[in-house]
Order: structure tokens, then C-alpha cells, then sequence
């Protein structure tokens, strides 16, 4: 059922603290010019919540401005690289976020929560030193999110990615499905997002998500090997290159992803939504009526 | 009819098909786009000619920049002695960028359909002529890079942002950030290339796709081309313009001459980001 309070509920994504004792997310510097960005959550398959978001990007406002970085690793600590959001985040459930006095409210809600969101991310994709990402095992949902704010993207052989949004009743926030559909053709974009099957290493190499694919045990070896590469290019030039790509990827992004945020947000005033929870955390099939 | 335009380039036609050979082989700065766009210009206004093929007379298709020849010897920078200030330099590289962005964009636009027939290294500007075509072709020895990284300079006509297009965000970063080199069968794979075939086929290869365009109707073919190219090619007006910008500014860099020094000298560069 739709939750409808009766008090102002707090809907602030920065409100969402780590009380955890450890960071979710931290920064390690390497040598010569490569830092990494390292998902340290492995209990948890390093399952995204706003706490994440919020680490990752500050983390990025700093390395804006980091003259001594000229390239960077992003990669997860323990066997999955990002298994989806967290749906029992320490605060705020999904009931809990999308919440307001009226369905319009809500509505309204969730589109300010998900407009937060792009704003944020773009500080990761906009980034001005090129971001490298080294991904094993699990990368669903967000963790194809995330994955898609880095510049290039190396795969262990293990790696299983899927976007199962759809399968549960939620709708792509984020702009994975248009990133996608800039990356791999809007026929790729639309069978994984619409299907949300998962698929392995060797069919993302061969759809162009990922740009190489390694043994498990090589993962962290290349992507520090690629980002070293890139380091010890002329900064300018790669800086150069980075922002007129992004300039020419990014396109008409920002009014798409307005539309994408008010457009997904209905769906948190579905019935079908709640019933895609339900589902899930009985592993049952879900029965969608389509309302 | 065999026109020679000028010596990096010549055109010849026959029947439907006009071939525009590249002759100056090796390294490159933007000499052949002005004859390119000369000879992209007789071809447009052809009314017998129904399709073009590009091809290098040499080994390789382009082995990259001629980045010594870059840097300005007297200022030590890109830019001509002429140019009083680092402003000055990139407003003289930012107007010769546009120029040789607007040449080869005679060649993209050209209203009927062009194939690459590429052998050997094709790489920098050489890839970024490729990329200016509708169909490539390459021969199983020829390889695929923008090197320009590694000494200094960004890509500069829209060959990383055709890439982007035709194979993706990721592999255009992939090759112009890291400045690796592949070959034609991972050119293939991710979609450069359109063909392969060996070496001693490729202009026979070349031959029989431009015959069976020339075959097809003219009016439906540069219709296809209009339309595809009018959808691929939205906002790529604006974006050239801030590539061209923002690799002025790179001309202009000690990274891109210490580049030039060491790739005069054999040495390894040493790059401070300045």
C-alpha cells in the first residue's frame, strides 16, 4: 500500500547518515597520480543507499580540485562489485522515502529526491580526471548505475550485471538506461532495462558496456595498469578529450534527465511498486495489474 | 579523369565511383584536409558520381601527428611567431582547428556515400578522416588509435566524438585516453570497422561495395545518408566548436611541447599538467 503520512516526513537524501563506524565509501591515494575510489561495504555486497551517494560525492568535490590526481580506479571491496540499492538501509525504507500527504506530494517528493540525485552524480561522470572502474561479481541495478558514471569499465570474467528494476515494479532513476542507450545503442538499452535479465562479462564486452574483460584475479591489476596508462599522459590532453566527449555524450542529458526524474517518480504512486516489494522479500512471483 | 588537386591529394573518377587518394604517406599534420575538401567539393558537384571512396597511396592509411611539426620551433609553441600572447596562440590554433574541422566535414557531407579503404596504421588524424566516413573498410594489417595523448594533444576535428556515435562512450575514451592501438579484428568487433578483409583484397573490396551503392537509386541513397547522418549528427555543429576550444588551449601547453621534444628525441616525456 502507499504510505501517506500525516506529518511533514523528512524526505532530505542528505539526511541519511553512516552511523555505521566505517565509511562506505573511501578514497585511497596510490603513486604516481592514480587514487581510488574504493565501495567499502563488502558485508553487504556493497548495496547503494543515499549514504553511499553522499561519500562518493564528496569524495569527488574534492578530487575536482586535486591537482596531484590524473586518473582514477573506482572498485568495491569484497566478492560483488554492487548488488542493487539497499533496501534495509539503516533509515528510510522505500516506504519511508517516498512518502507525503498526498499522492501528488509524493510524487513531488520523489522527484526532488531523484533531481538531487542527477545533480550529485554529474560531480562523479563530470569528473575532470578520466575514472576507470574495475567491476566483479554482482553488479545490478545501482551497481550498473555507478558503473556508467566512470569513463571506461573493465570486468572480471565473473561479472553479472542485470538492470531488474522493471522486475520488481520500480522504474530507472538514475539515467543507466540512457547512459546505456549512449553507450550500447538504444535496442541494447532497451532489452536489459525492459527485460531486466542479467547478463555476464562476455556479452557486455560484446555490446560495448564494458571495454575489457580480465580473470577475476587480473581485475585490480588492469584497471591500475589502464589508469596508470592514462596518468602518464599529457593531464591536459586527457582532461581535454574527457570534457569534450562528455560535452558531446552529454547532450541534451540534463533536460532527459528532468523528464527521466518526473516520469520515474510516478511509479512510487503505484500499487505495482509496493507489490514488487512484497514480492521480493517473500520470493514469491509478483503479480502486476498494471496500476 | 585524373585531376591532381595538389600534391598530398589526388582524385580520379571513373564511372560512378570517384577515388581520392591519399599520397602523402606517414605522419601528418592537417595538410591533406584543405586539398581533401577541394577535391570533396568537384566530387559533390558531380552529377555522375554516385559514390567516393577515400584511400592512402602508401603502406599505412596515416601513422599519426607529425607533432614535431606541430610546435612552432621559434615561439615553442603551436600557434606561428606571429601570436604575441598565450591568448593570441590559442585564438590563431582555435581558428586553423575550424578549418580543419570545416574541410572535413566537406568530406562527411558530401551527398553521396563515402568509404574508407583503410591499410596499415590508421591513427590521429588519419582516424579522424576515417571516422569522417559512412562506411570503413580496413585490411587485416591495419590499426586503430589516437595517439595524441601521449604527447600532449586532444583529438581535434570530432574523430573521438564520431566514435562516439558509431561505437560508444566508452571505447572512444578507451582509445584517446589511454592512446592504445588496436587491431582491425577488435575494430571490427566494436564496430569501427564495417569490414575486413586481406590486405591484397582491399581495394577490390572497396570497388565492389562503392559498385553495388553506385547501382542502387542515387535519390534514395543520399536520402539515407541525409537522414542518418542528420539524426547521428545533431548538436555535433556546437560540439566541434567547444572541441576546437578546448584543444586550442592544449596547443598552448608545455606538456604538448615537452611531447614534441621527446618525440623528436626518442625520449620519454616528462608531463607537470601545465
Amino acid at each position: 500500500m502507499i504510505a501517506v503520512a500525516d506529518e511533514l516526513p523528512d524526505i532530505d537524501p542528505r539526511s541519511e547518515v553512516n552511523r555505521s563506524g566505517k565509511p562506505h565509501v573511501r578514497l585511497d591515494r596510490g603513486p604516481d597520480g592514480v587514487a581510488e575510489i574504493v565501495f567499502n561495504r563488502p558485508e553487504r555486497l556493497n548495496a547503494w543507499s543515499w549514504t553511499a551517494t553522499n561519500e562518493l560525492c564528496a569524495i569527488c568535490d574534492d578530487l575536482r580540485f586535486d591537482r596531484e590526481v590524473r586518473a582514477v580506479v573506482m572498485r568495491s571491496e569484497g566478492r560483488a562489485f554492487c548488488a542493487g540499492e539497499d533496501l534495509k538501509p539503516e533509515r528510510h525504507d522505500v516506504h519511508e522515502r517516498h512518502t507525503g500527504r498526498s499522492p501528488a506530494e509524493q510524487v513531488r517528493n520523489s522527484y526532488e529526491r531523484a533531481r538531487y540525485c542527477f545533480e550529485r552524480w554529474q560531480v562523479v561522470s563530470d569528473l575532470p580526471q578520466p575514472v576507470v572502474v574495475a567491476i566483479q561479481g554482482y553488479c545490478l541495478g545501482a551497481g550498473v548505475e555507478i558503473a556508467l558514471l566512470a569513463d571506461i569499465r573493465i570486468a572480471a570474467d565473473d561479472a553479472i550485471f542485470a538492470l531488474p528494476q522493471a522486475t520488481i515494479g520500480v522504474p530507472v532513476v538514475g539515467g543507466a538506461d540512457m547512459r546505456l542507450a549512449s553507450e550500447c545503442g538504444a535496442g541494447a538499452a532497451r532489452l536489459l532495462a525492459l527485460t531486466g535479465r542479467r547478463f555476464g562479462a562476455a556479452e557486455a564486452a560484446d555490446i560495448g558496456f564494458v571495454q575489457e574483460v580480465v580473470a577475476a584475479a587480473d581485475l585490480l591489476g588492469a584497471a591500475r595498469a589502464l589508469a596508470g596508462e592514462i596518468a602518464a599522459n599529457a593531464p591536459l590532453a586527457v582532461q581535454g578529450i574527457k570534457r569534450t566527449i562528455n560535452a558531446w555524450v552529454r547532450r541534451g542529458f540534463a533536460e532527459a534527465a528532468t523528464f527521466e526524474a518526473m516520469s520515474s517518480s510516478v511509479a512510487f504512486v503505484s500499487e505495482d511498486l509496493y507489490e514488487g516489494f512484497a514480492a521480493a522479500a517473500a520470493k514469491r512471483k509478483p503479480t502486476f495489474r498494471g496500476y | 579523369m585524373t585531376v591532381s588537386e595538389r600534391p598530398d591529394v589526388e582524385l580520379r573518377v571513373q564511372g560512378a565511383v570517384a577515388t581520392i587518394s591519399i599520397l602523402r604517406g606517414g605522419t601528418w599534420s592537417w595538410e591533406p584536409a584543405a586539398a581533401l575538401a577541394a577535391c570533396a567539393d568537384r566530387v559533390a558537384s558531380d552529377p555522375d558520381v554516385r559514390v567516393a571512396v577515400v584511400e592512402a597511396a602508401g603502406r599505412d592509411f596515416c601513422r599519426g601527428w607529425d607533432v614535431v611539426a606541430l610546435v612552432d620551433p621559434v615561439a615553442g609553441r603551436a600557434g606561428g611567431p606571429t601570436a604575441t600572447s598565450a591568448a593570441g596562440h590559442i585564438d590563431a590554433e582555435w581558428r586553423r582547428l575550424l578549418a580543419a574541422q570545416a574541410d572535413l566535414q566537406c568530406l562527411a557531407e558530401l551527398p553521396q556515400p563515402v568509404i574508407a579503404a583503410i591499410g596499415g596504421a590508421c591513427l590521429g588524424p588519419g582516424l579522424e578522416l576515417a571516422m569522417a566516413a559512412d562506411i570503413r573498410i580496413g585490411a587485416d594489417d591495419s590499426t586503430f588509435g589516437f595517439p595524441g595523448a601521449a604527447s600532449g594533444l586532444p583529438v581535434a576535428a570530432g574523430g573521438d566524438l564520431r566514435l562516439v556515435t558509431e561505437v560508444g562512450a566508452g571505447w572512444a575514451k578507451m582509445l584517446a585516453l589511454s592512446a592504445r592501438t588496436i587491431d582491425a579484428a577488435l575494430a571490427r568487433r566494436i564496430g569501427i570497422l564495417q569490414q575486413v578483409v586481406p590486405r591484397a583484397e582491399l581495394a577490390a573490396a572497396a570497388a565492389e561495395l562503392a559498385g553495388q551503392i553506385a547501382g542502387n537509386a542515387p535519390v534514395a541513397v543520399r536520402g539515407i545518408k541525409r537522414t542518418v547522418g542528420f539524426w547521428s549528427g545533431r548538436g555535433l555543429h556546437e560540439a566541434l566548436r567547444f572541441e576546437a576550444m578546448s584543444t586550442s588551449v592544449c596547443v598552448v601547453s608545455d606538456d604538448l611541447r615537452a611531447g614534441a621534444l621527446a618525440a623528436a628525441s626518442g625520449g620519454r616525456p616528462i608531463f607537470e599538467g601545465k
